[in-house]
């Protein structure tokens, strides 16, 4: 696929997350399409929880629990790098303001603004096939009023 | 509002670009190796003195002179067995990104947190622009929890207090 389509596929991408539209977001994706959310973890006393699996099942999960919790949830895309193989590198600043607690973090109806970088990978067929993101969560935590680390 | 960006330079090989001079691929993969081999005066010939740092999970921002290089030279002393793996780049001529792994044990304090000899892993990538064969900024996302949790520290406000 072209490389100008690739990056086509990944600014639908954001503006359906920009819609909230959590089915559009995965039909973009390949059905197994992977996704990891580098900064998910959740430390339990036998194993660590980690953001890792399929688009259609962990992303949908996550993408889902975020724009319940914070009913405004917004997206801007700032810079998008790409090569000739599909691989598309996105900076974008997420942000929203809580309404509802999100993971161990309660409601204090604050505001959070968040520079994420996404890498994707977008297959011969058009279709997202991988996603991994990384952003800082120390971050997101202390502008939402939440300061213990777990 | 519009979210469409520009896109970058089309197909590209990674390495000397046609006037000599290494190219952002080149660079950020460089920067790496020397970091992993604890060169920091390797790694700081490889950066523009007023080149643009973003370490914002760490709260470290501004020029290379000024914070970048302070900065590299602290990570090095505190991990004296600090390894960083490259896992993927997306790379035109100017910008690279590049995912990687920061592993290393602590031997010194680090960013005001006190050394437990503890071991972190912290995937991280990194975004590196280049010209004329140096490089012009690096802004870096990674998760600082992800940092504290390994390194024992327990609240956001006190990071100096581990446990």
């Amino acid at each position: 696929m072209s490389r100008v389509n690739a990056t086509e596929v990944v600014n639908s991408f954001f503006d359906a997350y920009r819609n909230h539209d959590v089915e559009r977001m995965v039909d973009l994706c390949d059905e197994m399409a992977r996704f990891r959310s580098m900064p998910f973890e959740v430390w339990r006393k036998q194993r660590v929880i980690r953001g890792d699996g399929k688009a259609n099942t962990v992303g949908k999960i996550l993408w889902r629990g975020l724009i319940e919790s914070f009913p405004d949830l917004t997206n801007r895309v700032t810079k998008i790098i790409s090569d000739k193989h599909g691989n598309i590198a996105a900076e974008v600043v997420i942000s929203g303001t809580q309404a509802k607690p999100w993971s161990s973090v309660g409601s204090l109806g604050r505001s959070f603004q968040s520079p994420h970088l996404f890498v994707f990978h977008v297959n011969a067929d058009g279709k997202i096939d991988n996603i991994r993101s990384y952003s800082d969560n120390a971050a997101v935590r202390t502008q939402l009023g939440c300061l213990d680390v777990d | 509002m519009s979210t469409r960006v520009q896109v970058t330079s089309l197909a590209h090989v990674p390495g000397a670009l046609p006037d000599g001079h290494q190219d952002a691929q080149g660079l950020a993969l460089r920067l790496c190796e020397r970091l992993s081999d604890r060169d920091s005066e390797g790694a700081n010939a490889l950066i523009l003195a007023d080149a643009a740092i973003d370490f914002a999970p760490a709260g470290v921002c501004g020029s290379f002179s000024e914070e970048g290089a302070k900065f590299f030279r602290d990570l090095i002393s505190a991990f004296p067995d600090l390894r960083l793996t490259v896992h993927s780049v997306v790379a035109d001529s100017e910008t690279a990104v590049i995912e990687i792994t920061v592993e290393g044990t602590q031997g010194a304090d680090f960013l005001g947190i006190h050394n437990q000899e503890k071991h972190i892993d912290v995937d991280q990538a990194w975004v590196i622009t280049a010209a004329r064969g140096r490089i012009t900024s690096i802004r870096a996302y990674w998760c600082q929890t992800q940092l504290y949790r390994r390194l024992g520290v327990k609240r956001l406000d006190q990071i100096s207090i581990t446990g």
